[in-house]
């Protein structure tokens, strides 16, 4: 497989402070990656400089075949972004947008029309083309924000986190655009903090964390690693208290969680260890209200390696 | 840059009241300056309570008015009188006027001994001297300069929502999207401020001083220090952008003298006003109103244009180290 885009030793620092630190992944054409990380982790840096809107400390970068450092006015013919804010024109309407920033890479006449037009269909904004995005919901935003960034048909389509704060309808429409995208032969790498998101779309999966690759792989590579993890959450009759319940001699439990009215138990599969959980909080004068089990996910996985919540 | 320069044309249109002022507020503005610097020239009037007016004076200035009380303030501002003279017991008058202490004393001469100390030139004098056209265009500067900063709105907008990075990391670079703001500024500015006075010109053979020629070169050099600010300005400063420029186009342009020839003994001031551009273009415009050329301002000009270079390369240097830093 031939990659569309090769990171080496990339580092980049704000002042004193170290925000990617040697940082090394590869995305192979035709592939969706999905770049899973916290707040913070460093996923806008990476897209910043692989938007060549940032300049990286050190470390190499090759898009398409191409050097950042040498070729970046060839980089940006084969690139589209869709930054996190949006960034589009209330004023004007949504064909005017998309129309514009497509001419800005060289397309222009009826070839110009039509990728406009293809754009606005691919997002689902077609109907409301003569529409200014003043009158549309976030959503529509969103969409709009994407179908600016894919009107040139770029290769390679990097994608910073473009479903926040939008509605369910319209998140699912954009992960559907995404797919065809693929279909049709874009690869695309997809920075996000929505697990459910990488889950639904991503071939393989970056965990970025402290500004470094820590985990990477499809879902099932990166669940494989817990397949032998249960994790249990109990609902309680009130706030558990971390001393009150005695876990200390039960070995299987591999974290436990204290939440406002309940509590989450990770434990080895292969030790039966749920009637000792259960006798430990009972012990404690606690009454179970209600019970539930989850085998490992994305996220268990995520917790694990960070040890930090994606939505923190 | 032709993309960009057509999607300014584009949003700008949707700025209504940018266009309102560029389109209605300039002209009128230029209009009013025309007719102001053609009939500058008119008889001031000094109201003298009851029958305190002195015998025997003859002044091309000021007209000696006798009024039955003391005129309230409002007629000091709207320029009915320009001031208010009561005769007191010692024979000299008690003067009441927002003019100046120079102009106070001369009143005072021409009340007590019948004319005015003979180095005195009063305002209108001095406006008759400047000529119709520097007045005219010393009127303009300051608007072209607050004007200029009003058309460069885009640019800050395009900042702070996020299409200036989006339009840099696609293939057009700072220096084109500087160039294509520049270009757009200039022709934003040049055509509402040339076309009412070409027209009034041409239409009803008003006098303004120069051949249309000259004020399309002097209103070209002028538009492009303007739009050289205003891109400085702009690139600079995030917010309040107007305010700012507004300050500093009033401030420069008073002591620049282009509503009125300053003179100080204060080499300092002095120095600083000549550190001024607009005092170079108002040496220029007062030149070759009066039959010099071009030529023999080519210094003036010249620093014009460098101190326009100045703020250009200033603003993309700026503009320039803020993107490397990643602020957009």
């Amino acid at each position: 497989m031939t990659e569309a885009i090769i990171v080496k030793k990339l580092n980049k620092s704000y002042g004193q402070k170290p925000v990617i630190k040697d940082l090394r992944f590869s995305v192979f054409q035709g592939e969706i990656v999905g770049l899973l990380g916290a707040n913070g982790a460093g996923k806008s840096t990476t897209i910043n400089i692989l938007s060549t809107i940032l300049k990286h400390d050190s470390g190499s970068v090759l898009i398409g075949g191409f050097d950042l450092m040498k070729d970046k006015s060839k980089i940006k013919k084969v690139v589209g972004i869709v930054p996190q804010d949006l960034a589009i024109y209330e004023e004007i309407s949504a064909e005017k947008n998309v129309s514009f920033f497509a001419s800005l890479y060289g397309l222009n006449g009826a070839g110009l029309k039509a990728n406009t037009s293809k754009a606005l269909q691919q997002v689902g904004l077609y109907e409301h083309r003569t529409e200014k995005p003043k009158t549309f919901s976030g959503g529509m935003k969103r969409r709009l924000n994407i179908a600016c960034a894919i009107a040139h048909a770029p290769k390679l389509i990097i994608m910073d986190e473009p479903t926040v704060g939008i509605d369910p309808q319209s998140r699912n429409h954009i992960l559907k655009s995404i797919l065809t995208m693929r279909e049709q032969g874009a690869t695309i790498l997809y920075s996000t903090h929505y697990m459910e998101e990488v889950e639904a779309i991503a071939d393989r999966i970056l965990i970025l964390d402290e500004g470094q690759i820590i985990a990477s792989g499809t879902k099932d590579e990166l669940c494989q690693r817990y397949e032998n993890q249960i994790t249990y959450h109990f609902t309680l009759d009130r706030q558990p208290e971390e001393q009150g319940i005695r876990f200390s001699g039960l070995s299987m439990i591999k974290s436990v969680t204290y939440e406002e009215q309940g509590l989450t138990v990770t434990v080895g599969i292969s030790n039966q260890g749920l009637s000792h959980i259960i006798t430990a909080i009972l012990s404690a004068g606690y009454q179970i209200k209600s019970m539930s089990s989850k085998e490992a996910s994305l996220e268990t996985v995520f917790l694990d390696l960070t040890g930090k919540s994606l939505r923190d | 840059m032709s993309i960009l320069l057509k999607n300014n044309f584009e949003r700008i249109k949707h700025h209504k009241s940018v266009l309102f002022i560029a389109c209605i507020v300039m002209p009128v503005f230029i209009c009013a300056a025309i007719y102001i610097s053609n009939h500058s020239t008119s008889h001031e009037v000094i109201a003298i309570l009851n029958s305190d007016i002195p015998a025997d004076i003859s002044c091309e200035q000021y007209t000696l008015m006798s009024v039955e009380q003391q005129p309230p303030l409002s007629a000091f501002i709207n320029g009915t009188y320009a001031a208010f003279a009561k005769k007191r017991t010692d024979g000299t008058y008690s003067i009441i006027t927002l003019k100046g202490k120079q102009d106070k004393e001369a009143i005072q001469s021409l009340l007590t001994t019948g004319r005015l100390p003979a180095d005195y030139r009063g305002d209108d004098l001095k406006r008759k001297e400047r000529g119709i056209g520097t007045n005219i265009l010393g009127f303009i500067t300051m608007l072209v300069l607050m004007q200029g900063v009003a058309l460069t709105t885009l640019y800050p907008e395009d900042r702070s929502n996020g299409t200036f990075r989006r339009i840099l990391s696609a293939p057009c670079n700072e220096n084109q999207y500087l160039a294509a703001q520049f270009i757009f500024t200039l022709i934003c500015i040049y055509a509402p401020t040339f076309a009412p006075i070409a027209i009034i010109h041409a239409l009803f053979g008003v006098e303004i001083g120069f051949s249309i020629a000259d004020i399309a070169v002097l209103l070209l050099l002028l538009t492009v220090f303007a739009t050289a600010f205003a891109l400085f300005i702009a690139t600079v400063f995030d917010r309040n952008t107007n305010l700012i420029a507004t300050g500093i186009s009033v401030v420069t342009c008073i002591i620049a003298g282009c509503f009125i020839e300053i003179s100080t003994n204060n080499p300092v001031l002095a120095a600083i006003c000549k550190m001024i551009p607009q005092t170079e273009f108002m040496e220029l415009v007062h030149g070759i109103e009066f039959g010099k050329n071009y030529f023999q301002f080519r210094y003036g000009i010249a620093y014009i244009l460098l101190c326009s270079l100045f703020f250009v390369a200033m603003g993309i240097s700026i503009a320039k180290r803020r993107i490397l830093e990643g602020e957009y």
